[in-house]
């Protein structure tokens, strides 16, 4: 979808329409940009930037705050009309998706035309323009889908995908990032039909068996399925501060939260989590990540205990900018080892379970950890 | 320094100190052993600040001294000399020749002064134990000792000495194993988390005969047999109530063999998922039933008569957990008691209740 979230605010904000709207964390705060109107992309706001510098950069802009709610509803939808057009559907995220088209030609036509009733279908539908990508795989059908933001529609024809690729810049490929780009840049290699003319004995010397998956890549290889529905792999909580922190109690109640927030999350997928991650960004951006894998769990309180434990054995040498936790190595829920120790896990369990049906029936905080409740400056 | 040293005896002793040594060192003289002569003998010691192991060896002392060399070196060495005679010499620049029968090494040796002395604190009491008696006690329980870092107070073996009374503790939070003896009075009663590498070790270095003696201080803990000292650190932190881990009075119990239950489990958990290879035990009048099932392999059943006449129950655990527990009893028969499918079992020896190992269900 194109600048997905700053479009469906101006879809549902006729005032906004043809103004610079940039969506995310509040402007005079340290949060990021999380999506701009091609109106402010035209005075260099990107998503993922400082929202600050977005304000200084576009000071006329609308600036609105993320509501997930309604661009999940809006996802749903239109998940629903790529669905109508094969079974193979792997959303990526909430506005992006692979579609496997193989095979469907008797109903719809040649792919490319399947592909223009899909755009056609969500512009009606839901008033919002998708940019798409046609390729005879997956790697080159996403890089397809950027080059024509936006209501774009690039085909590269079976056969032509190394020519599509090679006067690309390396940073298209899958997993090369500003470090391994860098690595690229001293062998002299800034296009990916650089790549193709390379042997893969230097990039292996150079990258290791990445330097291998590059090399495919950049020939435009990629065997990978269309999942559809895949589980999700981590369920996660950030925070930025308001102001950087360095004070133990604030970053344990944050984490507190969050992992409330996940393992409400993990209860309603039905999921549990065997592996805990903490995150802490420092004040120089630095970012560190130290995860424990145990049991599996979707309780609260555990999830906080171990990254309590990870963020116990942290120096603070920095202020803390960002603090988050995530769950990972997901499996189904009420499977697995039962703990010995902690005899009130089980009745933690059936807690969390009637928590999150009274907050879903009278509101998202009826009932949280003592904690959590702001403390009442009457007293 | 000078010594003369019979290569067999020189072997055993590097033997027994030489798995102290951790193979990346922070400090480089802790990669070394440290060999001090004495009346007769040469000290051997090893040490990684947290577990050393002190041993005396046999030797003709030509000239007195100290020096450190590289353990697993020399230990690599003298295992590949013939049996005779080894002659240790300490030269300039605590460079140490080696002699036997034809052979000459020399080695950079280290200055012994920086060497971290292998303590032993001096207890008020000890207890005198039989050698084979500690290294049961250990194997019961020792399977037990968790590898999870995080809880650093799992990652021992709890001696407790109170009343008449030796215990000892390990749990990894899915099953716990407990094992005990009777002893003389002990006086005050003491207890102390020995870390596993120090079990490990201690259960290597027992032989079948002797006598060794224990003794917990403040944080250390001592063993001692003729002509050897071990000490650990004690692990600082709270061992689990494990009293109250322990079911009592559970409403079922079931006795049956030792041999036929534990070839059941192997045959059955073959196709059991790989991680943590759940198998399920449905108990019902005069049968037990194990089974284990894996979507991508397919399943498998076996049953044994037993002699049962409760309530049916099904329980789901980790076979793995199930074989351990059953590993260290020595006694045909075994004794199982449980309640229900949340509720932990408990593993016993037909002997009695010196043994027994909590497992915590797993949900299948």
């Amino acid at each position: 979808m194109d600048a997905f979230y700053a479009a469906v605010e101006q879809r549902d904000r006729p005032a906004l329409r043809g103004r610079p709207v940039i969506v995310g964390a509040d402007p005079r705060g340290r949060g990021v940009v999380s999506a701009a109107s091609y109106e402010a992309r035209r005075s260099g706001v990107r998503s993922a930037m400082p929202i600050s510098r977005a304000a200084r950069l576009c000071p006329d802009a609308v600036f609105l705050p993320v509501d997930m709610a309604r661009y999940g509803r809006v996802s749903d939808e239109i998940m629903a009309i790529l669905g109508d057009f094969s079974p193979l559907v792997e959303p990526v995220s909430v506005d992006e998706a692979f579609l496997d088209l193989t095979g469907t030609a008797p109903l719809f036509g040649p792919p490319v035309e399947a592909v223009r009733r899909i755009k056609r279908r969500i512009r009606d539908e839901t008033g919002l323009t998708a940019s798409a990508g046609l390729a005879t795989n997956k790697f080159v059908a996403k890089v397809a889908s950027d080059l024509d933001k936006p209501d774009g529609l690039v085909v590269v024809a079976p056969g032509s995908e190394a020519d599509f690729l090679a006067p690309l810049s390396v940073e298209r490929l899958w997993g090369v990032g500003k470090a391994t780009a860098r690595l690229l840049g001293e062998l002299g290699i800034t296009t990916i039909g650089q790549i193709q003319r390379l042997s893969e004995g230097p990039l292996v010397a150079r990258l290791g068996a990445h330097g291998r998956e590059l090399k495919a890549l950049a020939l435009g290889r990629d065997d990978r399925a269309v999942e559809p529905e895949s589980a999700p792999r981590s369920m996660g909580a950030e925070t930025t501060f308001e102001r950087d922190c360095r004070v133990r109690a604030t970053l344990e109640r944050t984490l507190r939260g969050q992992a409330e927030r996940v393992a409400r999350e993990l209860r309603a997928s039905g999921l549990a989590a065997a592996r805990v991650t903490l995150k802490l960004r420092w004040a120089d951006f630095r970012t560190l990540t130290r995860s424990h894998t145990g049991d599996p769990t979707q309780d609260g309180l555990e999830i906080y205990r171990r990254a309590l434990t990870l963020l116990g054995r942290e120096r603070l040498v920095q202020p803390v900018r960002l603090i988050g936790v995530a769950a990972g190595a997901l499996r189904p829920e009420a499977r697995g080892q039962l703990p010995l120790l902690d005899p009130a896990a089980l009745r933690r369990e059936r807690l969390g379970r009637a928590v999150d049906r009274i907050n879903a029936r009278f509101g998202r905080a009826t009932i949280v950890p003592a904690t959590l409740v702001p403390e009442d400056p009457a007293e | 320094m000078e010594v003369i040293l019979d290569r067999d005896a020189f072997l055993k002793g590097l033997q027994m100190v030489q798995n102290i040594v951790e193979p990346r060192q922070t400090m480089p003289i802790l990669a070394n052993v440290l060999l001090e002569t004495e009346e007769g003998t040469v000290r051997l010691s090893a040490t990684d600040l947290e577990v050393g192991a002190r041993v005396s060896v046999p030797a003709r002392v030509v000239g007195k001294g100290a020096i450190t060399v590289a353990a697993r070196k020399l230990a690599e060495i003298v295992k590949e000399l013939p049996a005779a005679a080894v002659a240790l010499k300490v030269g300039d620049n605590a460079s140490v020749s080696l002699r036997c029968a034809g052979a000459a090494y020399r080695l950079v040796g280290l200055p012994p002064d920086d060497f971290p002395a292998v303590a032993p604190a001096s207890p008020g009491a000890w207890l005198t134990l039989e050698a084979k008696a500690l290294r049961d006690m250990l194997g019961q329980t020792s399977f037990a000792v968790s590898h999870d870092e995080t809880r650093y107070a799992l990652n021992g073996v709890l001696f407790s000495l109170q009343g008449k009374e030796l215990r000892l503790v390990a749990t990894d939070g899915h099953r716990l194993a407990l094992a005990s003896r009777a002893i003389g009075e002990v006086g005050k009663p003491v207890t102390g988390i020995v870390p596993r590498k120090a079990i490990g070790e201690v259960m290597r270095v027992l032989g079948a005969g002797e006598e060794v003696q224990l003794a917990l201080t403040e944080n250390q803990f001592v063993l001692q047999m003729p002509n050897f000292v071990m000490t650990a650190r004690l692990i600082e932190g709270q061992f689990p109530n494990y009293e109250a881990v322990v079911p009592k009075n559970h409403p079922g119990r079931l006795t049956i063999g030792r041999a036929a239950l534990g070839a059941a489990l192997r045959r059955v958990s073959v196709m059991a998922e790989e991680r943590n290879k759940p198998v399920k035990l449905t108990l019902a009048p005069t049968v037990l039933r194990i089974t284990a099932s894996s979507a991508e392999l397919g399943d498998a059943e076996e049953t044994l008569d037993v002699d049962y006449g409760g309530d049916e129950v099904s329980i789901g655990f980790n076979s793995r957990y199930l074989l351990d527990a059953l590993g260290p009893i020595e006694h045909e028969q075994v004794v199982l008691e449980f309640k229900d499918a949340l509720s932990p079992g408990v593993v016993r020896s037909g002997a009695g209740d010196a043994y027994c190992c909590v497992i915590m269900p797993m949900r299948i």
